[in-house]
């Protein structure tokens, strides 16, 4: 399976159980094979227990560049630059909800960081080709503003995890998949999408490919930053530059390049695009009119 | 804090100026601090060497009195605190841009960055002796 992630290619190896796998997360990034695409491989397998002394659970950076993600008895994904990317799952976890809607996610936003584009914590959906990030805090509503958008004609582009290159200001979808609390299931109207599993709080797992009123698009400029705040029951406002670089501390994701790239990236982005304050109201269709409103927002240079 | 030379602790920190507000991310802790004012102006010159933090409190006092001098002071005292800020008994003094009319010094400190550090521990390890590439390697 050969995918272009951010514009950036891979090939994609797999068995059959990884290969469904593969196929939720990044069916829709699929495009033609190109010479000298990063390979990936990922497979059902034996993944070693915790070893007594040893860190266990975590993210590690390899001393020669990449990363590595154990999870003792569960899996091993890694990033090397000169051999590419590798999962190894056990086959009791391979239907664990988290690597069902977002696999091989360290290793993606390692290899991507080397070409300098960004994972970042954030949803992103776009209308006539300009995309706006949203951007909160775990439960702040990120996934029902990206699902309610798409499901009023906005291109989607990820609801948790998307993949920004702050050079070029632009977004770039990552996984196909969505997470969804019940609330939002009902809010929406998505309780008839298929679901590929439900995780721990309950949230269900979808894959957007599936549902043909939803319209997957691979990347976008970014036009504006909405972030989605539950308490805030003012208007919409645009911070200044100073005040968006800590308002968008939630979108900071672990990496091996430690905190550098990702504040040079919010600064970067503070500087070019305006970044609104948006209350994270039920009332659905003002929130998606506010963000109707922004994707229509001028970027300077 | 008198007589005693300061700079920025340029191993430990990373960060980045805009709309005249410093953004400093301490790599140790995972911390997020926001300079403000003359602690930004201030942070920017001591990037570029060392300085007195006494002699720069007075230096404030002189230009926009003892309220904004106090500010600066606490700032300094913050930041060293932290550890971002270092002694240096090297060198000569910075110069300070010190703009026309400004803004008291005052710095924020977001932890919540930290959180997520502290979630998922980032470790070096060595490729050939360092757990989990061992095992992880068997199954290669």
């Amino acid at each position: 399976m050969h995918v272009r992630i951010a514009g950036l290619p891979l090939s994609i190896a797999c068995d059959a159980v990884c290969h469904e796998l593969a196929v939720h997360a990044f069916g829709h990034l699929r495009g033609p094979a190109v010479p000298g695409a990063t390979p990936a491989e990922m497979v059902v397998g034996e993944v070693p227990p915790a070893r007594t002394g040893s860190a266990g659970l975590g993210v590690y950076r390899l001393a020669g560049g990449g990363v590595c993600v154990h999870e003792p008895g569960r899996l091993v994904e890694t990033y090397r630059p000169a051999t590419g990317i590798r999962l190894v799952v056990d086959a009791g976890a391979a239907s664990d909800p988290e690597l069902v809607s977002h696999p091989i996610a360290a290793a993606v936003a390692a290899w991507a960081l080397d070409a300098g584009v960004l994972a970042f914590h954030a949803g992103a959906v776009e209308a006539d080709g300009r995309a706006v990030l949203l951007v909160g805090a775990n439960g702040a509503g990120k996934s029902t503003a990206a699902l309610a958008a798409a499901v009023t004609g906005f291109g989607y582009l990820g609801d948790d995890l998307c993949l920004v290159d702050p050079a070029a200001a632009e977004v770039h979808s990552w996984y196909a998949t969505a997470k969804l609390l019940p609330d939002s299931v009902a809010a929406i109207g998505t309780d008839r999408w298929p679901r590929l599993a439900v995780n721990r709080l309950g949230k269900a797992v979808v894959c957007l490919q599936h549902v043909p009123t939803v319209r997957l698009v691979a990347g976008a400029p970014i036009a504006a930053i909405a972030v989605l705040d539950r308490r805030s029951t003012a208007p919409p406002g645009r911070l200044r530059p100073a005040e968006a670089v800590p308002a968008l501390r939630s979108t900071a994701v672990p990496g091996p390049g430690g905190m550098g790239p990702w504040l040079h990236a919010v600064v970067a982005l503070s500087r070019r695009v305006p970044v609104h304050r948006v209350p994270a109201t039920w009332d659905l269709a003002a929130l998606v009119d506010t963000l109707r409103g922004l994707a229509s927002c001028e970027a300077t240079a | 804090m008198a007589g005693q030379r300061f700079t920025v602790n340029a191993h430990r920190c990373t960060w980045d100026t805009v709309d005249g507000e410093t953004m400093v991310i301490d790599t140790v802790s995972g911390a997020l601090f926001v300079l403000r004012g003359l602690g930004s102006t201030v942070w920017e010159a001591l990037a570029q060497g060392a300085g007195d933090g006494a002699r720069l409190a007075e230096e404030a006092a002189s230009r926009y009195g003892t309220d904004a001098a106090e500010a600066l002071s606490a700032t300094i005292g913050t930041l060293v605190g932290a550890g971002l800020l270092t002694a240096d008994d090297g060198g000569a003094d910075v110069t300070v841009a010190w703009p026309g009319s400004a803004e008291p010094a005052g710095v924020t400190r977001f932890d919540d960055i930290a959180d997520i550090l502290t979630l998922d521990p980032i470790h070096d390890v060595d490729h050939d002796a360092g757990w989990p590439y061992d095992q992880a390697d068997d199954h290669e």
